[in-house]
């Protein structure tokens, strides 16, 4: 045991207001002038994802869900599709976001006329102008196209992965992704949504966790798939939601929290030199990095506090002792007499009695 | 003779945190950036305080110790030779130790890795023992 001496004090950061006299202007191709003008910090605008967070500095990880689009609360008995999608599996810093988009099954193939298409394939402005338009009060996409987003943080993800095992022992990401992708979809079927169909977007198996979401969602066609963003435009427009309500999460706290304010972070992917640079170069020899902001689960997390000389740490769990079991079977039938303490010539001798 | 030296008047007051983890490093730490922050203080009176660690969730719960008449010191070492002379009179030459008391804690927050330390861990017990002292000797 080690005794840390700390002095208790709070650090208040305000929460950037949302700016609600923002109007959507129309997008128009980008002229020399508008470049020039956007070369301030390119848009102070912010999801209600990431401004609704209502104690930023605590790292806690947070669901919000827009109003039921008017379209869809006129009809409640209409059929509804709904798309999931995540951004941010990889980096080892920031928030992993899931997110839904869900709108009227006929609505979907507009979404495509507006431009959500592959998210890969979107540039950043163009996802957040979009972003923008579904939040437009005057905008078509707002009264078509409801969504929701679970921002889950980093503190979250590291403390389920580094669960000790006197707990619950460790909560595998692909496990948070599926709880927390159910908990969304319970979410808008609780609202009254009548959702008919479900595409996913996954990364791991797909026939499993289709399966998985089949028998907790009866009634309802799921179709879980590789690349589903580029194929079903609903899920498209849940990628958009998260991979904005990610970037400006991260831009939020790269601006508001003192350790982070003017650092480049990079994408947050391990393979990005901004990352990897900011990672290496700002390592705490106790701490290591913000408590919520890092992934300390993440090998790469693990290998640079190595590697930059921070202070060893042994964990409980390290020093636990485990259950060897019986082990091989064959020790039982070997011979213990060489391992015994006692010297049998010291009593008698080998001659006199035969074994 | 080793010795201890607290100035109470001039030690400055910390909240002191044990952590269920060896920490190699002995010496300050920039606890105010990275571990206060992380700090949540229970809504109930029951509740854990939690605070994070290298990704690690902490619950904790607090000992009093002003409540039995106690404080605790966070204490600092140093090692000198000095020269005395023993029972024939010959001189020899110790190691004598002196521990200054650098701050002075009235609460210890006793941390567990996700589940609160047990309830009979030495720390926590530290009211009780003052307590049967008291009895045998008062």
């Amino acid at each position: 045991m080690t005794v840390e001496a700390i002095e208790d004090d709070k650090i208040s950061i305000k929460v950037a207001e949302k700016e609600e006299e923002e109007v959507y202007e129309e997008i128009q191709p980008p002229t020399k002038r508008r470049r020039l003008e956007s070369e301030e910090p390119l848009d102070s605008w912010k999801p209600p994802s990431v401004t609704t967070i209502t104690n930023p500095t605590q790292f806690t990880t947070t669901t919000y869900h827009s109003q039921i689009p008017s379209l869809i609360a006129s009809d409640l008995k209409a059929e509804v599709t709904l798309g999931v999608d995540e951004a941010g599996r990889g980096p080892v810093l920031g928030p992993m976001v899931y997110g839904i988009a869900y709108c009227l099954k006929e609505y979907q193939p507009k979404l495509k006329e507006y431009g959500f298409a592959d998210s890969k394939v979107l540039k950043d402005e163009k996802r957040q102008s979009l972003f923008k338009q579904m939040e437009d009060l005057s905008h078509e996409l707002y009264e078509n196209v409801g969504w929701a987003t679970t921002t889950m943080t980093a503190k979250d993800i590291s403390s389920g992965m580094l669960q000790s095992t006197a707990g619950t022992g460790a909560y595998n990401l692909n496990e948070q992704a599926h709880d927390t992708t159910i908990e969304l979809i319970k979410q808008v079927l609780a609202k009254g949504v009548n959702v008919t169909e479900v595409f996913v977007d996954t990364v791991g198996p797909p026939i499993t966790y289709q399966n998985k979401l089949k028998s907790l969602f009866p009634g309802i066609d799921i179709v879980v798939t590789k690349k589903a963003d580029s194929i079903y435009p609903i899920v498209s427009t849940a990628s958009v939601v998260a991979k904005v309500t990610r970037d400006l999460n991260i831009q939020y706290y790269n601006e508001s929290l003192p350790i982070l304010q003017n650092h480049a972070l990079g994408s947050g992917y391990p393979s990005d030199p901004n990352t990897s640079k900011w990672l290496n170069s700002n390592v705490d020899p106790v701490f290591g990095w913000c408590f919520g902001f890092i992934r300390y689960s993440w090998q790469t997390a693990k290998d640079s506090l190595v590697k930059n000389n921070a202070v060893e740490v042994i964990y409980e769990d390290q020093v636990k002792k485990r259950d060897n079991g019986y082990q091989d079977v064959g020790d039982m039938f070997e011979s213990k007499t060489d391992k015994s303490k006692i010297n049998r010539s010291y009593y008698t001798s080998t001659e006199s009695v035969s074994l | 003779m080793s010795s201890i030296q607290v100035d109470a008047s001039n030690t400055q007051e910390i909240t002191a945190s044990l952590v269920p983890m060896h920490i190699q490093y002995t010496g300050s730490a920039k606890t105010q950036d990275y571990f206060a922050p992380s700090k949540i203080r229970p809504d109930t009176t029951d509740g854990n305080h939690v605070a994070y660690f290298r990704g690690c969730k902490l619950l904790g719960n607090p000992i009093d110790l002003s409540s039995s008449q106690l404080k605790g010191y966070v204490i600092n070492k140093s090692e000198h030779l000095a020269r005395s002379e023993d029972e024939d009179g010959q001189e020899v030459i110790t190691t004598v130790s002196n521990y200054t008391a650098e701050v002075s804690f009235k609460e210890l927050m006793v941390y567990g890795h996700d589940v609160p330390a047990e309830s009979d861990n030495q720390w926590s017990l530290i009211p009780e023992y003052c307590k049967i002292n008291s009895i045998l000797h008062d």
